[in-house]
């Protein structure tokens, strides 16, 4: 006998569906014929059951929410270019004085990618766009911290985590996931109760540590930028300097 | 004409639930489908209208979720993951118990005989769509499916005869 012709083939078959027409009619009518069959048919089903039982629904709402933000992603993905368009055309126009005389091309682009002034220009270039938006501030909000928390490692290739300002009157609000200056970025936005908000740019560090540094821009916003051994991060918002530094501090603290 | 986003969100339950079985984690599974979905978006064009577009993205899906095992993301299945992934509207204890096995087995199995046992009857494919699916002929996935079962059956059999005994003394 061939496995083929082993009653198991054909049980299976009609438990999963794969029979139909005269094989359905065949397969039934062997059932009613013999009882031991019939028990295993139903023993499969069974099985079936089983499986398919320990496996949650998910919720509609949850569902729904995956896809926004999938299409959001999609439709902003145009928007995430020009932003880092802007960073490097910003970093470009702050470079060009102090490396024009350095040398080629090429060694001034990679200075301006290592630069804090490349991190800072890209960081206030997002925290413009979208601390300002109403409708969409984030692609996955602070409720869906730990999704928040996975995800963004995942894409940034390391642990990485929305730091926990609770007591300072901040509270998340969510984060994206952005171009950064060489790969991905990371942005989580803070709220404090009147609505003014804070972000927290985050790219991959070159290894070495470094001590907070203050960026002032043109119009009130204050960037703090520091590193650590495995990050780089620039804090942006419009806040006194000291209101900003004590952020940061903690910040700091809550990442070691 | 067929509109893809009507038919992607018609695939999002049974997609999120193959990517939960095989994942047994919630969050890891919202990432599979969101991934998935993303990249079915984005080669939207390689969508051949006359044909059903589950398969497709449950190929996809299963592609992500074979890059994500090969980043060394191993599948541990814990007792708090049982409990916090297991339906929560099972009645009985004794029904909980079953089922918590059930995976537990189910987690046991090699992963192709895994990968294609959860697509077929999870997924909901056909075994053309599932053989497509996973890369090989449809006499492979029937035997892996037997065999898979097999083992199920024979870990369910050992089970009732550790508790019998328990039962008995």
């Amino acid at each position: 006998m061939t496995e083929r012709n082993l009653p198991e083939d054909w049980l299976q078959r009609l438990a999963d569906g794969a029979l139909s027409g005269p094989e359905l009619a065949e397969a039934e009518a062997r059932l009613a014929a013999d009882p031991a069959l019939a028990r295993q048919a139903d023993a499969l089903r069974a099985e079936n059951a089983a499986i398919r039982a320990a496996v949650p629904q998910p919720e509609p709402d949850r569902l729904a929410g995956l896809a926004a933000n999938v299409k959001l992603r999609a439709t902003q993905r145009s928007e995430a270019w020009r932003i880092a368009a802007m960073a490097a055309l910003f970093a470009v126009g702050v470079g060009a004085g102090w490396l024009g005389a350095t040398g080629t091309q090429n060694r001034r682009m990679a200075d301006l990618r290592s630069g804090v002034e490349a991190l800072v220009a890209a960081a206030d270039a997002a925290h413009r766009l979208y601390s300002v938006e109403v409708l969409h501030p984030v692609e996955v909000g602070a409720a869906e911290r730990s999704h928040l928390n996975a995800w963004l490692s995942n894409r940034l290739g390391g642990s990485i985590a929305a730091p926990d300002l609770s007591g300072t009157g901040f509270r998340l609000v969510g984060g994206r996931l952005l171009p950064g200056l060489e790969g991905a970025a990371a942005q989580f936005m803070y709220e404090d109760a009147s609505g003014g908000r804070i972000t927290l740019y985050v790219v991959p560090g070159s290894g070495a540590a470094r001590a907070p540094r203050f960026e002032t821009a043109s119009d009130g916003l204050i960037t703090v930028a520091w590193e650590d051994e495995t990050w780089r991060f620039a804090l942006v918002g419009e806040l006194p300097r000291a209101s900003i530094e004590a952020l940061a501090r903690r910040m700091q603290g809550a990442m070691i | 004409m067929r509109d893809f986003e009507a038919e992607l969100n018609a695939c999002l339950p049974d997609l999120w639930r193959y990517a939960m079985s095989l994942s047994r984690d919630r969050d890891a599974a919202d990432e599979l489908v969101q991934d998935c979905l993303e990249r079915a978006w984005r080669k939207r064009w390689m969508w051949q209208r006359s044909r059903p577009l589950k398969p497709w993205l449950m190929k996809i899906l299963l592609n992500l979720w074979r890059n994500h095992l090969r980043r060394g993301r191993a599948v541990t299945v814990d007792h708090a993951t049982l409990q916090e992934t297991l339906p929560a509207v099972l009645a009985t204890p004794e029904e909980r118990l079953h089922l918590a096995e059930v995976t537990r087995e189910i987690a046991r199995l090699p992963v192709d005989q895994r990968e294609a046992l959860l697509l077929v009857v999870v997924g909901g494919l056909s075994y053309g769509d599932a053989a497509d699916a996973l890369g090989i002929p449809a006499g492979t996935l029937m035997s892996r499916l037997s065999r898979a079962r097999a083992r199920l059956r024979k870990a369910a059999e050992v089970a009732t005869a550790r508790n019998k005994i328990r039962s008995v003394t």
